[in-house]
């Protein structure tokens, strides 16, 4: 049997090189294709994005709604087919709930922002399952998407890859035998908590 | 050596002394025994490869390199429960919480009563415990990985006057980066990805990633080797079939795969057990919000758990997430969910797990999916009820504000005097937001085969050459959290496969 191109892995050591969004070198990951959309569920995908995310109050960065929109398709692509069957049709559904709830004939991209996302959250804890169930893989997803994005985290004083990479180096000096730090130790409850 | 999609344009067919289906806590752990002790082992593993260095805080990176199907599982039932599985070579063990307990003693002694082999108690797999625990350096965290959040836990819980058990986790130095979930970063979680298969890759085995097998190859009456497809990384679609032939075959693709596999054979129609007796630890979590900065992504996850309700079957405790996984656990969308996301850095999200009182079935659903079903009993729904309440009166206790809830119809609280609102009275068993990382039970160990899927040594009763060796066999649930168990029995059905074929299992290190 040929030998293949992929070499069995090393035995675990402190890695070198801090996590970060970009692609590790000689990391072989492929990245599926992203799902994609009808027009109409396309459609109304984006007009839900912000309603459900705080795309007007939120952290302000450029193509907020492409960013989640380029998220959520790129997951939906790695979950079951129902779901990447579903997921358009759910985003119609949503839309034109006002209609199917009898709570109006307009469609949601076509109500008052304010007016649609209270309707939403109205669907949100309807004591009908069925009408939860259906707002949420989209809420769900698009929520995820719009709160991974790197700028919302700053906003929100979220910041992973500096940490981790201190404690990769913290670790590796543990590795080498070093014993830890006064400033290694993390954050501390307030007096009045622990008094 | 390790394979994945390209080098099935050149080989599809492979042979094997042992041929072990999944990575995880038990297929890595069987894999790497029996290559040590000198079997040609070939693993095949549905996800990819990703080494520690590849591991991301970003879950746009780390979800579809490391969960399955995106992280949308769930089980259907009333109400619903999302689950999570690893997909990728260390399975689940790659993002799990990484605590490291054993079995229950009384578990244990009831597993060895009911099946009559004593292997299954606490003596009987304490030789392996103390392997595996001392292979995944199962240990308590050093001080220096205790976050603010756990503070809270422990002190809170000395507070009330809880019982509070400093978690054993499977780490080597964590220092707390708290990415557990998302891959660990650092190396420090002894995960089976940085453990057993190194080694067994050291002593000659291979694995097969990006391979979804489908069906078992049976002839004459024996499992000789296992078929399916390698998948597509671009189209995530079936791609080439693939084949591993070999003399023993092991199954271990977790509680909901497992019997997805064997139930296409129509196996255990004696006991009729496969697929049945599902259980899954279901979980409620709260969101606590405080008026200082807690910086829950600061040191280590669940570095204890409050054991008070333990005899009730309640197991509290501290789960940090991500932003992306927390902002779909609020009860509110758009502005209103940035209001409580910009106090990330105050909040902890904390967990209720409640021990089965009942079982759920596994089937092979529509579109040839694994379909899990499971309903929640009236008694579990007062018991996540009541832990609900005794977790959100700890953090009352230590200055909470708020605590979000997990209930459709009681979104949050905002003092202890609202307690009494978490009451069965008010709250549907339908209106619980459940959710669950631990599956187990579906092709249950017996001592006869009209009441179990496999023997003690992990055979099935009805397919000599098949066995089983993950979270699948356990006969009940045990209450903590299961992936040391999982690799003890693994290396005992190991040892087992191994004196069949007139071979001893490798001695302890």
């Amino acid at each position: 049997m040929a030998e293949s191109v992929h070499p069995a892995p090393a035995v675990a050591a402190t890695p070198a090189v801090a996590p970060a969004a970009a692609p590790v070198p000689g990391d072989r990951f492929v990245r599926a294709q992203a799902e994609t959309l009808s027009a109409g569920s396309r459609r109304a995908f984006r007009a839900l994005v912000p309603l459900i995310c705080p795309v007007a109050d939120g952290p302000d960065f450029p193509a907020t709604i492409d960013r989640v929109e380029g998220y959520v398709l790129g997951q939906l692509v790695y979950m079951n087919p129902v779901i990447r069957w579903a997921f358009g049709p759910l985003c119609r559904l949503v839309d034109w709930s006002p209609l199917w709830r009898l709570r109006g004939l307009r469609p949601l991209r076509m109500l008052p922002p304010a007016k649609a996302t209270a309707h939403l959250a109205a669907m949100m804890h309807s004591r009908w399952a069925l009408v939860r169930n259906v707002l949420y893989p989209v809420k769900a997803l698009m929520l995820a998407g719009y709160y991974d994005q790197p700028e919302v985290h700053t906003a929100m004083h979220y910041e992973p890859v500096p940490f981790i990479r201190s404690r990769v180096s913290f670790r590796g000096r543990l590795m080498a035998g070093e014993a830890a730090r006064p400033d290694d130790a993390l954050m501390d409850l307030p007096e009045e908590v622990t008094r | 050596m390790i394979l994945g999609y390209p080098d099935y344009a050149r080989e599809q067919r492979f042979e094997a002394d042992v041929v072990v289906v999944g990575t995880g806590a038990g297929g890595a752990v069987v894999g790497s025994e029996l290559a040590q002790a000198g079997f040609r082992v070939t693993f095949v593993e549905e996800g990819g490869w990703h080494p520690t260095q590849t591991f991301s805080a970003y879950t746009s990176e780390s979800v579809p390199r490391l969960y399955r199907d995106g992280g949308g599982t769930v089980i259907l039932g009333k109400p619903p429960i999302p689950y999570v599985e690893g997909r990728c070579v260390g399975g689940s063990t790659v993002i799990n919480g990484g605590m490291a307990y054993r079995a229950p003693d009384p578990i244990l002694a009831g597993w060895a009563r009911d099946t009559g082999a004593e292997e299954l108690s606490s003596k009987g797999l304490e030789p392996y415990f103390e392997q595996v625990e001392a292979r995944v350096s199962a240990r308590q965290q050093r001080a220096e990985s205790v976050g603010a959040d756990n503070k809270i836990m422990r002190e809170g819980s000395r507070r009330m006057g809880w019982n509070y058990s400093e978690n054993p986790r499977n780490q080597q130095e964590c220092v707390g980066s708290n990415n557990c979930v998302l891959g660990c970063p650092t190396g420090a979680k002894q995960s089976t990805l940085v453990t057993f298969m190194p080694t067994a890759m050291a002593a000659g085995a291979r694995c097969l990633t990006e391979v979804r097998i489908d069906r078992l190859i049976i002839e004459g009456g024996r499992c000789v080797g296992v078929a399916g497809h390698a998948i597509d990384p671009v189209r995530m679609r079936r791609g080439v079939a693939v084949e591993v032939r070999a003399n023993a075959v092991v199954i271990a693709c977790g509680a909901i795969q497992t019997p997805h596999l064997l139930l296409k054979h129509k196996l255990s129609r004696q006991s009729g057990q496969l697929g049945r007796n599902f259980l899954c630890h279901p979980n409620v979590k709260l969101i606590g919000l405080f008026p200082f900065d807690v910086k829950a992504w600061q040191g280590v996850s669940q570095v204890g758990q409050v054991r008070e309700f333990h005899d009730e079957g309640i197991v509290l405790a501290e789960n940090f997430i991500p932003p992306a996984a927390m902002a779909t656990q609020l009860p509110m969308i758009g502005t209103k969910s940035w209001e409580v996301m910009q106090r990330y850095n105050q909040s902890i999200v904390g967990g209720c797990l409640v021990e089965d009182s009942t079982t759920g079935r596994v089937r092979r659903g529509p579109f040839d999916m694994a379909t899990a079903t499971y309903n929640v009993t009236a008694h579990d729904h007062e018991r996540f009820l009541k832990g609900a309440r005794l977790l959100a009166e700890m953090w009352f206790a230590m200055g909470a504000e708020e605590v979000l809830l997990p209930f459709i119809s009681l979104p949050s609280i905002r003092s202890a005097d609202e307690l009494g609102r978490i009451d069965p009275s008010r709250i549907r068993m339908s209106e619980v937001e459940l959710f669950t990382p631990h599956l187990m039970g579906t092709a249950r160990m017996g001592g006869r085969a009209e009441d179990s899927v496999i023997d003690v040594s992990g055979e099935l009763w009805d397919l000599p050459g098949c066995h089983v060796a993950d979270a699948s066999i356990f006969p009940t649930a045990i209450g903590v959290n299961p992936q040391i168990t999982i690799m003890a029995m693994a290396m005992q059905i190991a040892g087992r496969i191994a004196e069949k074929r007139g071979l001893a299992a490798p001695k302890a290190a």
